[in-house]
């Protein structure tokens, strides 16, 4: 009876492991608002996670420093950070423990819009809001009740990037002929693509090849084979971070000749981290971002030095998203403790704060592109809007859109 | 006293979620602690007595994945019969990879790496068939609690039926030890060309022990698919098949009790490493894991499996058989 | 579309030769070790992820270019074979095939988490390279960094070749590929003997780790992928000769260029790892073998 044995050694086993871990008990009263923020601070998306984590730090730091939530007598945020992993399955637990254990009020994540879905299956039930920084179209769309995404949707990118296109195009006199649509092959890259090619479809532009490849890839050689044997005009590119530098560096050490190449979706191309790891291959490249660092407004500026002065890098995407997520979670926080003092941390008191809010003014609108947040009915903003940045001199400056714009975009690429 | 053992095994494997205080965090992670266990188990079969390094753990249980999931998804199909429809399937791909390696003399490190290898090369042909996978998440239906679709909000519903899988697959194995068909993988394991000699059809035992390990490892698949309530290729983790091989190595190869006793320690432990020091140095608690396995094995290549015996041997007779 | 179909054709037979030339260097190391010592190096691949990680991190450190940092990356994994030698490859010379491959999956799980733990499973894509450029013959593009990289592994392997067949060292080690009792009786040190095959076999895993780092991306993973393709490439070249391992490494940077290429890029570790199970059941003594 071997059995009992077993048993009887994975039942000790795992009390001595719960036992010596500590279960924390839920506070009653409001002192402090706990956040949970899941990122991929390991694996393929680590730099974004990474960059998330340092924003909602020092943001948090900053909000707490000003005297936390007025209306609700100064409680403090306090931040739970949970790494997903960069897999499906790690943001699940992720969520599971801060939903179960940490019992966060709000959770931030999770980056990869595949990852956020795991982690709705365990937040719906409990009625913990999530708040997305992650892009994919359906993820406010799948009738899931507590969830808001403020940066704009994937499709809104592959938009902004074919509209920037043509807009450069034009601006010379030409028209786009001979599109390609190059992606890796994860749920991000197939929606923010189909943003690409409906926007090109409604200009009546076809693309004359899509062209995917896998999130693992490791050398881009047959890929870029297969574009210059399209032959293409603009090639509209969607990476994240490793594979990116792979295109960069196999489009400079091949010597593919394009016009113009534009990726799409915030990640990868012109941000800090892959300027810094493509060399001279990320030179005149251009991607789509959901916040724009150059954007001239006072707070902005001051954000943006002080994220500098701490971690000595530009804030791209990942943290840019996390700045204005975590200021409107401030203002939903203070409608919430005025008009819901009796509980103001429930999941529904917060999703109709949340709902009510129209923000034009303040750190969160001073640091979104469009400067307007006011949430539609399935948790999107109305006002979304996408920026483009293009490497110049070993630099992203914004280039579109072409009003705000600091330079004009190098074309054709040289 | 044998009923005895079995009403105590079959209570404190029932007390394990009370213990935990119904926390869904840490059930979730006690029934992944019992699923990899189930695993570990079965493969004694393949490993154990038949002496054949298999790494192909990952592609049974992402097969179980899979192929549980897609009936979940497309057509409904409750998760009990996918569970036994994914063991089937998982099965007959052992059964088509086996048997030409069996019979052409596949062994050592050449069956170790070509078992290996089907786990990637299921992983991409998943990926590339978008009908059943493809690259992108397919979810599982939510629902609140739904037993016979086998779907649950509460982990406590997954972790019965897993509790319940590592039981049963803990006696068929040790059934299967003691019957003819396991003296002959033992003998298959000692000496492969001595069995054959006396007459022992060294292929279809050996096929034997892969298909039933094979069927065992995508249910623990199915379940975990329908627990986390969704599939993608890659499920298919060669990591599974390695994590699987070292904790019954260090078990013990063919030891009944080591294997599982270690896996439920070295799993916990891990688990307890992760939440503790993964939060400091991420992936720290991956490399101290590391460390305890090269350890084990370079100065007990025999494993724990010796050193449990006989701890066990202190308890009355009864109790250790 | 004949033409263009021909030229891409012949584009991606010259980048699958360019691959096979450098797969051929690292899979030389591990038919060394496994031929000269009789020892199953199941790890092999995670010594390559690591020389790799390496290889980038001394090239964003120290050289800004991927191209110098052999200079480190061999004696370094020199110095890691012959510890890996003394601390456990030593032990397992004489153990049964089984507690081999227990012991360096040991290994590997061990380097894998190392490389985890350290570079947070952070793929990382070569550095800049000055050679990051390329010149093409008629529609044939040539990229430079590719074209070293083989050209250093052809040398290196033309060199290790002369090493077997001319020194007394070369020969002791081929000698013991055959007959590990005869070349003891001899009066050769076999324990030493063996101490500089793992040396040279992770040498080489170092310089063809510094070479892959130049034109691809290391992740954790990796190491599972080189180690699986360095196995197949011995597995369908025997343990015969350097150039056995050449002519198989060419085959598989060719399976490796023309699935990417032709089909999908998805696809090419089906055509390998598919190829490496054919093989095994069609020619289990590996084309060129002795074994």
């Amino acid at each position: 009876m071997v059995v009992a044995v077993v048993v009887i050694a994975a039942v000790v086993g795992i009390s001595v492991f719960t036992r010596v871990l500590p279960l924390s008990q839920p506070t009653p009263q409001v002192s402090e608002i706990r956040v949970g923020l899941v990122e991929p601070l390991s694996g393929t998306y680590a730099v974004f996670g990474n960059e998330a984590r340092m924003a909602a730090e020092l943001v948090i730091e900053e909000i707490n420093s000003k005297g936390g939530i007025a209306s609700l007598g100064g409680a403090k945020l306090k931040l739970f950070v949970e790494d997903s992993k960069s897999t499906a399955d790690g943001a699940r637990l992720a969520a599971e423990k801060l939903v179960n254990v940490d019992k966060v009020h709000v959770i931030i994540g999770a980056f990869i819009s595949s990852h956020t879905l795991t982690m709705l299956d365990v937040t719906e039930p409990k009625k913990v809001v999530v708040m997305a920084d992650a892009l994919v179209d359906y993820l406010t769309a799948r009738g899931f009740k507590y969830i808001v995404r403020l940066p704009p949707k994937a499709s809104v990118h592959g938009a902004t990037a074919v509209d920037f296109a043509v807009g450069v195009f034009q601006q010379n006199g030409m028209k786009i002929q001979r599109p390609v649509i190059v992606h890796f092959d994860g749920l991000f890259g197939e929606v923010t693509a189909d943003g690409v090619y409906t926007r090109l479809r409604d200009l009546g532009i076809r693309p004359v090849d899509r062209i995917k490849y896998p999130t693992d890839i490791t050398d881009m050689a047959p890929i870029i084979e297969r574009i210059r044997q399209a032959n293409p005009d603009v090639v509209f590119v969607v990476p994240y971070y490793a594979d990116s530098v792979l295109f960069a560096k196999a489009v400079a050490s091949l010597g593919l000749k394009v016009p113009l190449i534009v990726g799409a979706g915030g990640t990868g191309l012109a941000d800090p981290d892959s300027i810094k790891a493509s060399g001279e291959a990320a030179e005149y490249m251009i991607n789509t971002y959901s916040y724009d660092p150059f954007l001239p407004t006072n707070y902005n500026k001051q954000l943006v030095q002080a994220f500098q002065n701490r971690y000595g890098k530009l804030p791209t995407e990942a943290a840019g998203i996390v700045f204005y997520t975590l200021w409107t979670l401030k203002e939903a926080l203070e409608v919430s403790g005025k008009n819901y003092p009796d509980d103001p941390l429930s999941g529904d008191n917060l999703m109709k704060a949340l709902m009510s809010l129209d923000i034009t003014s303040g750190p969160a609108a001073e640091t979104y592109p469009s400067g307007h947040i006011k949430l539609a009915p399935n948790g999107d903003n109305l006002y979304a809007q996408a920026v483009a940045l293009q490497v110049q001199g070993g630099k992203p400056v914004l280039v579109y859109p072409f009003d705000k714009a600091q330079a004009k975009p190098v074309f054709p690429r040289p | 006293m044998k009923t005895y053992s079995a009403l105590g095994a079959a209570i404190a494997l029932a007390a394990v979620p009370f213990l935990v205080g119904l926390n869904e965090y840490y059930l979730f992670l006690v029934t992944l602690i019992l699923l990899y266990t189930t695993i570990v188990v079965a493969w004694q079969l393949i490993g154990g007595y038949g002496g054949q390094l298999d790494l192909g753990a990952g592609a049974y249980h992402g097969l179980g994945a899979v192929v549980t999931g897609f009936l979940m998804v497309n057509y409904g199909v409750s998760g009990w019969v996918g569970l036994l429809v994914s063991g089937a399937a998982a099965a007959g791909v052992a059964f088509l990879i086996g048997y030409p390696s069996f019979r052409l003399g596949l062994k050592e490190v050449w069956y170790a790496l070509s078992s290996l290898a089907l786990v990637l090369i299921l992983q991409k042909i998943f990926l590339l068939w978008t009908d059943v996978a493809g690259p992108l998440e397919r979810y599982i239906p939510y629902a609140e609690f739904d037993p016979v679709f086998m779907r649950a909000g509460t982990k406590i519903f997954y972790y019965y039926i897993t509790a319940a899988l590592l039981a049963s697959t803990f006696l068929i194995v040790s059934r299967i030890r003691r019957s003819k068909t396991g003296l002959y993988l033992i003998s298959i394991r000692e000496n492969e060309e001595a069995a054959e000699m006396l007459g022992v059809d060294v292929r279809r035992y050996k096929l034997q022990a892969l298909m039933i390990y094979s069927f065992i490892a995508a249910v623990t698949g199915g379940i975990y698919a329908s627990m986390v309530g969704f599939y993608h290729p890659t499920l298919f983790d060669s990591w599974i098949s390695i994590q699987t091989a070292t904790l019954a190595i260090v078990g013990g190869l063919g030891h009944l009790l080591g294997p599982p006793i270690v896996s439920i320690i070295l799993l916990t432990v891990q688990e307890y490493l992760r939440i503790t020091l993964g939060a400091v140095i991420i992936g720290l608690h991956q490399v101290i894991f590391g460390i305890i396995l090269v350890v084990i094995i370079m100065f007990k290549p025999d494993g724990l499996g010796p050193l449990i015996d006989s701890l066990a041997r202190r308890f009355p007779a009864s109790v250790r058989r | 579309m004949g033409a263009d179909f021909g030229v891409q054709l012949l584009q991606t037979i010259l980048f699958g030769v360019m691959l096979g030339g450098v797969y051929a260097l690292a899979a030389m190391g591990l038919a060394l070790l496994f031929g000269v010592a009789n020892l199953v190096n199941f790890a092999h691949g995670e010594y390559i992820m690591l020389a790799m990680y390496m290889a980038f991190v001394f090239s964003v450190t120290i050289f800004q270019d991927p191209v110098l940092t052999p200079l480190f990356n061999i004696p370094l994994f020199f110095a890691i074979g012959v510890i890996t030698y003394l601390g456990i490859f030593k032990r397992l010379i004489k153990a049964p095939p089984l507690s081999q491959i227990a012991a360096t999956v040991g290994v590997l799980v061990l380097l894998r988490n190392l490389a985890l733990a350290i570079w947070a499973a952070e793929p990382k894509a070569p550095p800049y390279t000055v050679f990051a450029t390329s010149f093409s013959i008629g529609p044939i593009i040539v990229p430079l960094d590719k074209l070293l990289a083989m050209a250093v592994s052809f040398v290196t392997l033309f060199l290790l070749n002369l090493f077997l067949e001319r020194t007394r060292l070369g020969v002791a080690m081929r000698a013991s590929a055959d007959d590990v009792e005869a070349v003891s009786l001899m009066g050769v040190d076999t324990n030493r003997l063996f101490l500089l095959t793992t040396g040279i076999s992770l040498a080489l895993v170092g310089l063809s780790g510094s070479l892959i780092m130049t034109y691809q991306a290391v992740t954790p993973t990796s190491g599972l992928l080189f180690g699986l393709l360095t196995w197949a490439i011995v597995a369908l070249a025997g343990l015969g000769t350097v150039k056995g391992i050449l002519i198989a490494s060419i085959i598989f940077g060719l399976a490796d260029s023309l699935a990417s290429g032709l089909w999908d890029p998805r696809g090419r570790e089906i055509v390998l790892y598919g190829l490496f199970i054919l093989i095994l059941w069609v020619r289990p003594k590996g084309l060129f073998g002795r074994r």
